[in-house]
């Protein structure tokens, strides 16, 4: 078969916000800034999942970076006290975080890869390029 | 990759490119209004479209879309090798 006949099939899969599809999330999940509620019908808008006993958790894990709006890291208010240096601010939020739930911070555009090497490393995003060599992050 | 046959080297440089389109295709999925990812799509898409013209001129056509700019007084779809095909076609 020829490669050409099927040519549109990844846009094709990513017709979102279909009807009968489950809702799509344009947030982070991760925005602190966002006590911000979205607006519209909350039951069309797809939203972060939040505990609703925990308001902890709630004022961590609020909505908020739509399009546009800068990623949540950049002017985050969830600093621990006592905490220094990016690894350990990122760990700070772990207690208020569900369990068993992903979290995937937004990725801005930056920078891309020249084109050969971007197809050699399966990404034109320098930031999503991570060889897991499996060298890191080992126990001791 | 180094290769130094024209019609492949031209295959590359389209897989490259190709590559690059999806992948900025994914990243605006998720990112519709970011204005540079848009301007970068438009630069990839546009030199995908001008080579995948090159190869159908020269070599023949890649994508039915294309066919119309291969010499139009034959059929040129099945005379070539699949691009995954070192011969064949119906020659």
């Amino acid at each position: 078969m020829k490669q050409s006949n099927r040519k549109d099939s990844f846009m094709e899969n990513y017709q979102m916000s279909r009807p009968g599809c489950r809702p799509y999330i344009r947030t982070c999940g991760m925005s602190c800034q966002g006590k911000r509620e979205m607006q519209g019908n909350p039951d069309r808008m797809a939203r972060p999942y939040r505990n609703p006993h925990s308001q902890t958790a709630s004022a961590v894990s609020g909505s908020g970076s739509m399009c546009n709006t800068p990623p949540a890291t950049k002017d985050c208010n969830c600093k621990m006290p006592g905490t220094t240096g990016m690894n350990t601010e990122m760990l700070s939020h772990l207690q208020y975080l569900e369990p068993a739930m992903a979290y995937v911070p937004c990725q801005e555009f930056t920078t891309t890869f020249d084109l050969p090497y971007a197809l050699s490393v399966g990404t034109i995003f320098p930031q999503l390029c991570k060889p897991f060599c499996g060298k890191r992050g080992r126990r001791p | 990759m180094t290769n130094s046959n024209p019609q492949k080297q031209l295959l590359n440089r389209i897989n490259e490119v190709s590559f690059a389109v999806n992948d900025i295709l994914l990243f605006l999925d998720t990112h519709p209004c970011d204005k540079k990812a848009l301007e970068y799509y438009q630069t990839v898409v546009e030199e995908r479209r001008n080579l995948m013209k090159e190869y159908a001129r020269n070599y023949g056509p890649l994508t039915v879309d294309d066919a119309r700019y291969s010499d139009g007084s034959t059929w040129k779809w099945m005379e070539q090798p699949f691009p995954w095909e070192k011969e064949g076609g119906c020659r």
